[in-house]
């Protein structure tokens, strides 16, 4: 028989009395455990052990897309076994520290410093303190000056690290961009380290010279009396003043995670995923993934296909979802609809279509793939006046939104959600009053059918969320709207959303303006992380644990002003915390597009022509479609 | 603009194959919660790429039927579960190809054509056995079940309705195998059932046995038995 106590790791006490105790304890299909290569000592390669963490529950971290490419990815390799880390849920944090056992990896339940390289992908910025937490219930400190020979190296990458700097006290290396390759090259460095002949500090110094490595510990910044940033100053010339992000440039080249490993409990989205394309052509101002992942890089129908067969073969899953930022711009979309739409009828798949474009053919592809059972549909206008659409470049008519909903009501759809940001730049009472105002026009097209069309009552949802401005994007100079003006505008909006068929749901403020501190946070913010973490803060992303009390007292402790970050404008000339780091757009490419917006002007998308964001260094995807015309 | 979308099939033969299957469960598998636990066979189905029978309506979803839930933490030996498929094929193959398609920890023990109608397979348990170890398990039991006298009431939520029993007339037989193992054979199913944590919260709160070692207990259901054989 086997031997329990060894494979459980912890007793079983303990895993009687927490929620959820398969979470902690691996053994999925398709997990891959390479214990054996491991046992047999001097013969053996030595392996390197890598460990991704994904600082929150197992829950959320197990659906996210980089987890199953990195884990894939690096398992591939026969000298490299990576590992998963998890944040625990309260009850099995609590009994870790009353046992004294260290975070431990769900594979071989190794603790997290015995690894080689220990890789956090930041997903959101709330995720930071768990961050800290997992590092210091993996016994490694989690201040990156005071590691030692013998600690694991720290590295973090994902699309928030383009602006690593509230995290530069914590992390060795950030990974800026793309991690296939990146993490392979870094690999191989890695293993050209000897720990006993040469210092921790003279590797890392090793690791700047691959492309997109950053190392925080040779940047230093000096400050202006009023807080701003005069200078980013290199305390070593080896390491590039500028960090350039990496890409993959050919995505039918790239690695495919076609073995995901299906989870053993419940998690948000417990499906298969296809990654159509990285990077989106449309250029909306707010959106930071619009500009770091330029530029669009496609992947064909054909390797898509076979990509859907094998990872549906190897799961067992009953779901497809497709995983880009905005499905119906993929240039073949016609032909790999009808294809899917014939995989999953065949095999009794449910096909999950986001980010669909407003038209008709969209409404064709769903007609078809939804013969029986019709869910809710979610339209994303964003803004609810034209003008304010047009200054952040989403190019959504209202005849368009209406025209659409006449179509799904026709079709069939009753529930529909209508998701808008409030305090976006610029925008004033009678942009937020056009928000209920669409609403209720959507409602109204409803009413206006012929009666033996309203069978069912419609469901009309109103969400919004806070708009944040995020680094690396147009509005990276607005200032964010504080708590008041918060308050004002959803109260606004909800006394004139009074409507019986009309639901409205609503974000939480005090986690947009804590968000905003850290998007935008230089590398003092770090403090504050830190101490909010040191005060009891670890799980801030779930609104159950998050304090804004803690985060406020965090940032007066360092005489840091929360309006310094949130709501102050920022000056054309201002050095941002993120300068040093360059995700392909230009800080000049952004500022043009920030001073369209004032005036309302619209830029057209990637496909149809090209604004010179600066992405055409990469030489590839949809930038090789204007080449020739330079 | 976004959907969900489902497809399925209307089964157009009108006769399903019904299989009785006996699994066993242990180490990490054993921490599953039910549910979890189901959707792991039915992954495991749609990787054997079994001719999986779906039930009608706008929600398919696939025939599958577990004789008796299990708790978390609990290991099983022959557990029965039915399935229902379009096409005869022989139990050899269903075993091997399950087999090969559930995670480490999960195995087909046995397995066998049902070639009479069956409404449900949980109205037919009757009765379960476990074994349970753990140090100082035997004399503490024997104390709470066989020599007090005092009534041990537990209660189980069922449609709404509270329901009190007393522990003692679930337990239908108990071994004291040694110090540290007892077996237990006790009600199961619909209509009374023992949950094995509910004698071990009677342990620790009755006798010398503390809640750690209550709870550190190993929980094997050795069987689970049917009505007529099953
Ligand atoms: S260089 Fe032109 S085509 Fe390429 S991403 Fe930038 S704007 Fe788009």
């Amino acid at each position: 028989m086997v031997k329990l106590e060894k494979e459980l790791f912890y007793p079983r006490h303990v895993l009687r009395q927490v929620e959820k105790p398969a979470q902690y304890l691996g053994q999925e299909w398709n997990m891959i455990d390479k214990s054996e290569n491991m046992d047999h000592g001097q013969d053996m390669l030595p392996m390197i052990r890598f460990g991704f963490c994904f600082p929150d529950l197992y829950e959320i971290g197990m659906s996210n897309m980089a987890l199953r490419i990195i884990y894939n990815l690096l398992n591939q390799r026969a000298d490299v076994w990576c590992e998963r880390f998890f944040s625990p849920a309260e009850d099995m944090r609590g009994f870790l520290h009353k046992l004294n056992i260290p975070l431990v990896s769900l594979e071989s339940k190794t603790p997290l410093n015995q690894f080689d390289i220990v890789g956090f992908t930041l997903q959101y910025e709330m995720s930071f303190p768990t961050i800290l937490e997992m590092l210091d219930l993996g016994e490694i400190p989690i201040h990156r000056t005071k590691r030692t020979r013998h600690s694991p190296i720290v590295v973090a990458g994902g699309p928030i690290v383009y602006n690593p700097e509230p995290l530069a006290d914590f992390i060795d290396l950030f990974l800026i961009g793309d991690g296939e390759e990146l993490l392979d090259e870094l690999i191989d460095l890695y293993k050209t380290w000897d720990r006993n002949k040469e210092s921790r500090e003279s590797f890392l110094l090793r690791c700047t010279k691959l492309k997109g490595v950053y190392a925080p510990q040779f940047y230093e910044f000096v400050y202006n009396a009023d807080g701003t940033i005069a200078e980013i100053k290199r305390t070593n010339t080896a390491v590039p003043q500028i960090i350039q992000k990496r890409i993959v440039k050919d995505l039918n080249k790239t690695y495919f995670p076609d073995k995901p490993i299906v989870p053993n409990t419940q998690i948000i989205h417990d499906r298969a995923y296809l990654e159509l394309f990285r990077g989106c052509s449309r250029g909306c101002r707010f959106c930071q993934a619009g500009m770091v992942y330029r530029p669009v890089r496609e992947r064909s129908v054909d390797l898509l296909i076979e990509q859907a067969k094998n990872v549906l073969d190897s799961t067992g899953y009953e779901q497809l979802g497709l995983l880009s930022l905005s499905t119906g711009d993929y240039s073949e979309l016609p032909e790999l609809g009808e294809r899917l739409i014939e995989l999953c009828s065949e095999q009794q798949i449910n096909l999950s279509l986001p980010s669909l474009r407003l038209d008709s053919f969209s409404f064709d592809l769903m007609s078809k793939a939804s013969q029986t059972r019709r869910t809710g549909l979610t339209f994303a206008p964003e803004a609810g006046s034209q003008r304010l659409r047009d200054i952040i470049n989403k190019d959504i008519r209202e005849t368009d939104l209406l025209k659409a909903a006449k179509i799904a009501f026709t079709g069939g759809w009753h529930r529909i959600k209508l998701y808008f940001m409030l305090g976006l730049p610029f925008e004033n009472e009678e942009d937020v009053l056009e928000i209920a105002q669409l609403a209720k026009n959507v409602l109204q097209v409803y009413h206006d059918l012929p009666s033996e069309l309203r069978k069912r009552r419609p469901q009309i949802t109103v969400s919004t969320s806070f708009f944040i401005p995020k680094p690396w994007t147009p509005f990276q100079w607005v200032r964010q709207i504080n708590k008041q003006e918060m308050e004002e505008k959803q109260s606004l909006l909800a006394e004139n959303l009074r409507v019986r068929t009309l639901d409205y749901q609503w974000h939480d403020y005090e986690l947009s303006l804590v968000q905003g501190i850290i998007a935008r946070g230089d590398r003092r913010v770090g403090q504050v992380i830190e101490e909010v973490w040191r005060n009891g803060g670890w799980l801030e992303s779930w609104s159950e644990y998050f304090s804004y009390e803690r985060w406020l007292a965090a940032l007066e402790k360092y005489n840091l002003d929360p309006d310094f970050y949130i709501t102050r404008e920022r000056t054309e000339a201002e050095i941002f915390p993120w300068d040093h780091i360059n995700p392909g757009v230009n800080k000049s490419f952004l500022l043009q597009e920030y001073k369209k917006s004032q005036k309302g002007q619209l830029t057209s998308e990637c496909n149809i022509s090209c604004n010179y964001c600066g992405a055409m260094q990469y030489e590839t995807g949809v930038c090789l479609l204007h080449v020739k015309q330079d | 603009m976004k959907q969900e979308c489902v497809f399925y099939m209307s089964n157009k033969t009108n006769k399903n194959y019904r299989y009785r299957l006996a699994y066993s469960r242990t180490g990490a598998m054993s921490w599953l919660a039910h549910l979890d636990l189901l959707r792991n066979f039915q992954y495991a189905c749609r990787r054997a790429k079994l001719p999986i029978a779906f039930t009608k309506g706008y929600n398919p979803r696939q025939i599958m039927e577990f004789a008796l839930p299990v708790g978390v933490g609990i290991e099983t030996r022959k557990d029965p579960v039915d399935l229902e498929l379009l096409e005869k094929i022989s139990v050899e193959s269903i075993i091997t190809k399950l087999n090969v398609n559930l995670p480490n920890g999960i195995k087909i023990e046995s397995a066998k054509y049902l070639d009479y109608p069956v409404k449900s397979l949980m109205s037919l348990v009757e009765a379960a056995a476990y074994t349970l170890k753990t140090d100082n398990l035997g004399p503490a039991t024997e104390k709470v079940i066989l020599v007090d006298s005092e009534l041990i009431i537990v209660k189980r939520k069922r449609k709404g309705k509270t329901q009190e029993y007393n522990l003692r007339e679930l337990i239908l037989k108990v071994e004291i195998i040694s110090n540290n193992e007892v077996k237990l054979f006790c009600k199961a199913g619909s209509v009374a059932n023992l949950r094995p944590d509910m004698l071990l919260k009677a342990l620790y709160e009755r006798t010398e046995i503390t809640k750690i070692a209550a709870l550190d207990a190993i929980i094997v259901r050795d069987n689970v038995y049917l009505k007529n054989g099953g």
